[in-house]
């Protein structure tokens, strides 16, 4: 499965904003100290809700805001190069975006939006450009003479097989799908992921594929990270992380997914999450996600958890498996199915599953 | 069980028409349907299939403009609200069917306080002083479990959550005791742990003040948590009508049993995923025959006949000329 | 269309106008002083100092109109690179560029372009650097807020994510979406632009005699309105027909291309 050739890297990634609340200024963390690892020909699922900073970590992967912290394309260290070194470096990392009706300028031809990225890092003349954008075109499933038409003559996606083709333009190692699918259709963006597939294997490409969507995550993904509030959970292997989830919050979230077969749905106890997302600029302290989750102790609102390994691979970030009813890396479907078993020191007022 | 209730919203042969360059064209017809007390019907549908459309014709959205016409009966305790005049419409809005929708953020007012938008929607049907009205505000809002209710009444918009504003919403909606709600969409622009709580509250809304319920979605998964019967909407059309087990376990239409597949799932095999190829006709490209046809892989020449909703049993019907005999081609 | 054919009309005229005019347009004959419309030889007349007006007009048309572009073309270059910059690079750049941009638009125009025609010398194309500046802050607005409305779009964000350098980013994504109303604006501001230079020229500041323009012989004509009023309504009418053209041509372009660059 995994080659140690790792394309892509992240260690102790932060991403923090200044930002006005009632009238004084303040510091929001939407990223605290991300370690990820992209190996050659795998895809990273980023998985999280709105606030969970995945779309944050993208923008600072590809140097579109600023961050702290080492990032590394296959294995040198880019973090403090300046702009204009990191330039020749984009090549090797492109994005593909959510909106396919913004992400390509209206007034360029499909033709010169994929061509741009030529424009800037190589020296090709004209004729092997479009020579090259045919390619391209043809290699998401589009006819190449689509590159004298302009955006609007397409549908969503298409558009998004065109923003596609202009990020695998330059060769890149690494493709960052923040999104990519969420704005199409069932049917349309299953069409998108099987190409992005295909496009793997033919072209040798690494993705990171940011989502809300789990099933989608769990059907294109080899690894997964299971983000809340800036920091990762969870990661681990996909069959691992949807088989034998470590973490509340992954459960919580895999639980949420409604299944399309009304028998099932209706016999699944429902885990829901009390209250909101707490304020990013004052987080709880101990375990961010304590004040929401349904096994919380004593412990998980005083101290960070700890990174426990799992069996199976991947970490999980959770008091669980070393305090209380020590999961010792077994899956928390253990406490949900039999909670009289193994039923969490209760702390006062939040022992019940409750709206 | 459902003999015994009576259709609480009867919906006959709804047909909603566009002026397009002057031509007359049907984006919805043939749209029939009713919607028993205390019963969930699903309208779900692909973007542009006209569920929405079907619901605010209903309510007066649209039909009523300049360059639109609607046409068929939709009678609700008695009347034809396709029939009513403004302001007998109005004074059911909000009142005996309330409406809720996709964006939280738009359907209020940022510059007013919550707890008074939802008084205002109570005094405009109900004669109640102001401070009456307030409490009866903080009531619905304790009954949408917004908690501290009292002091969040007192809140603007902008200081909650999408979950939290979509509970406000719920929470106008109910204040009045309607005795319908029309839902569209509403949790397709939030987070899907917030999902689950919100068709939570809607599911024990539904159970505790009796309502029924019209919601809209093209979510598959959210229809199998909280309706009890769905209609299938495809290009203006609803091509398959059943219960909520029923349709599921054995779908009749090839629609409905393509846009099954196509779901994609966090249990279960890890397969490549469906697809169903081409995309939907445009108003103007509607045909007499089966819309869905071009993309079938079941269909036949005499798929180009007229088609109709046919009633296979009681509370079930299927638009498909084929009746059964596509289901011997499916390859499981 | 019409706003169109009729400038072409109007240019082809000014350009030639030279070699045109029936009599010179600055020779005075002061036996034919203010002749009346009609009068043999003269179609329309001659003016105070005999000269015939419809030369002048010919002539004071040329002038005007190339006046019109000078002052037009002023006004663009000092604005549309501000407004870019100030647009796009935001943040203090910004602020002192709108700072000077909203001083400027403070003042009534054409005081302020009376000031600084004043201060520069009474000749024409004083005159029109004095309209170009003064007219330049609107320019400034127009092409900062389409930047900024364009700016927030995905697409650029994608051309940052590709490492296009910013000024290509400009030329390339920006200037087009910039291009569709700064021709709209142009037309309509060298109808402005005529107009003031016609008030320039009328209080003296602009054209000097014996050169005309049709605002200088709006000028003249006033003193002898009373006795003569047909030399103020000719240059009275060109200027109207001018700038009216120049709005409908505007207005033409707004429509066409609106259709283009909606999605």
């Amino acid at each position: 499965m995994s080659t140690d050739n790792i394309v892509m890297q992240t260690e102790d990634l932060k991403v923090s904003f200044p930002v006005r609340r009632a009238g004084h200024s303040t510091i929001v963390q939407a990223v605290r100290g991300v370690d990820i690892k992209l190996r050659a020909g795998e895809t990273l699922g980023l998985v999280g809700e709105s606030g969970s900073g995945k779309s944050t970590l993208a923008r600072a992967l590809m140097r579109l805001i600023p961050s702290e912290g080492t990032v590394r394309l296959g294995g040198r260290d880019v973090s403090h190069l300046k702009a204009s070194a990191f330039r020749k470096e984009r090549k090797r990392i492109q994005m593909v975006f959510q909106d396919p009706y913004s992400s390509l300028n209206p007034s360029l031809t499909v033709g010169a939006s994929i061509a741009e990225p030529l424009k800037v890092h190589t020296k090709l003349t004209a004729a092997e450009r479009a020579e090259r954008v045919g390619e391209v075109l043809t290699l998401v499933g589009l006819n190449a003479d689509y590159a004298d038409r302009y955006p609007d003559e397409f549908s969503g996606g298409q558009r998004q097989r065109i923003a596609i083709a202009r990020a695998i333009v330059l060769n890149p190692e690494v493709l960052v799908c923040d999104e990519a699918v969420s704005a199409l259709d069932v049917s349309t963006q299953n069409q998108v992921i099987n190409l992005l597939e295909e496009l793997r294997d033919k072209i040798g490409l690494s993705y990171l594929f940011i989502s809300h969507d789990l099933a989608v995550v769990r059907h294109i993904s080899d690894y997964v990270a299971v983000m809340y509030l800036g920091e990762i959970v969870e990661e681990g292997p996909v069959d691992r992380i949807f088989e034998a989830a470590a973490h509340p919050y992954t459960q919580v979230l895999m639980n949420a997914v409604p299944i399309p077969d009304p028998v099932a749905q209706r016999a699944t106890t429902k885990l829901l999450l009390r209250g909101d997302i707490p304020d990013p600029t004052n987080p709880p302290v101990g375990c961010t996600f304590h004040q929401r989750c349904p096994f919380a102790m004593e412990i998980c609102g005083q101290q960070v958890p700890p990174k426990v390994e799992i069996p199976g691979g991947g970490i999980a970030k959770c008091h669980l498996h070393t305090s209380g009813p020590v999961l010792a890396g077994r899956p928390i479907s253990t406490l949900t199915e039999s909670p009289a078993a193994t039923s969490p020191v209760p702390v006062s007022g939040h022992s019940e599953f409750s709206l | 069980m459902t003999n015994a209730k009576d259709a609480l919203l009867s919906v006959e042969n709804l047909r909603l028409e566009i002026d397009v360059n002057g031509v007359w064209t049907p984006v919805v017809e043939d749209v029939s349907f009713e919607v028993r007390q205390g019963e969930t019907l699903g309208l779900v549908g692909e973007s542009g299939s006209g569920k929405s459309v079907s619901a605010m014709s209903l309510m007066g959205f649209m039909g009523r403009q300049r360059g639109q016409r609607v046409s068929g009966t939709a009678t609700f305790q008695g009347r034809d609200l396709l029939r009513l005049n403004d302001r007998e419409l109005e004074s059911m809005r909000g009142n005996d069917i309330a409406m809720v929708f996709q964006e939280p953020m738009t359907s209020l007012d940022p510059a007013f306080k919550v707890g008074n938008q939802i008084a205002a929607g109570i005094r405009v049907h109900q004669d109640v002083t102001a401070s009456k009205a307030k409490e009866m505000a903080i009531e619905a809002m304790d009954k949408v479990r917004i908690p501290n209710a009292r002091v969040r009444a007192d809140n603007y918009p902008h200081e909650f959550s999408g979950g939290m504003r979509q509970r406000v919403l719920i929470a106008m909606a109910i204040a009045n005791n309607p005795s319908m709600l029309i839902a569209d969409e509403p949790t397709t622009a939030l987070d899907v742990s917030v999902q689950a709580q919100i068709l939570t509250l809607l599911t024990e809304m539904k159970e505790d003040l009796g309502l029924a319920m019209i919601f809209i979605t093209h979510n598959m998964g959210v229809v199998a948590d909280i309706c009890d019967r769905l209609a299938v909407m495809y290009a203006g059309q609803i091509v398959e009508e059943g219960d909520v087990f029923e349709t599921f376990a054995a779908p009749q239409h090839p629609y409905t049993d393509r846009l099954l597949a196509a779901m994609p799932r966090i249990t279960g095999p890890r397969g490549s995923l469906e697809w169903i190829p081409g995309s939907p006709p445009r108003p103007t490209d509607f045909s007499a025959g089966c819309r869905f046809a071009p993309r079938c892989r079941h269909r036949l020449e005499s798929c180009e006949r007229p088609t109709t909703l046919l009633e296979i049993s009681p509370g079930r019907s299927n638009r498909c000329l084929r009746g059964t005999t596509w289901m011997e081609e499916r390859e499981s | 269309m019409a706003g169109l054919i009729t400038l072409c009309v109007l240019a082809l005229v000014a350009l030639v106008a030279p070699w045109i005019t029936p009599y010179d347009p600055y020779a005075s004959d002061l036996n034919a002083v203010l002749l009346p419309p009609g009068s043999p030889g003269h179609v329309l007349g001659t003016d105070e100092l005999g000269r015939d007006v419809a030369s002048r007009l010919l002539v004071g048309g040329r002038v005007s109109l190339i006046a019109a572009l000078q002052g037009t073309v002023i006004a663009l270059l000092v604005g549309v690179p501000l407004g870019l910059v100030a647009g796009f690079f935001g943040s203090w750049v910004d602020r002192i560029i709108m700072f000077f941009t909203d001083a400027l638009m403070s003042f009534p125009g054409i005081l302020l372009a009376m000031a600084i025609a004043g201060i520069l010398g009474p000749n024409l194309t004083n005159a029109m650097v004095a309209i170009g500046i003064v007219t330049a802050p609107r320019a400034i607005r127009l092409v900062r807020g389409s930047v900024l409305g364009t700016r927030e779009d995905t697409y650029i964000e994608a051309a940052r994510s590709i490492g296009t350098p910013s000024y290509q980013i400009v030329v390339r994504h920006i200037l087009p979406n910039v291009l569709a109303p700064l021709v709209v604006f142009s037309a309509i501001l060298a109808g402005t632009v005529m107009l003031i230079e016609a008030g320039l020229s009328f209080i003296g500041l602009g054209v000097q005699p014996p050169e005309a323009s049709w605002g200088a012989m709006l000028g003249n004509a006033f003193n002898y309105i009373s006795r003569s009023p047909w030399l103020a309504v000719y240059p009275g009418v060109c200027i109207a027909i001018s700038v009216l053209a120049l709005n409908v041509l505007g207005d033409g372009i707004r429509d066409s291309i609106g259709k283009k660059v909606r999605r």
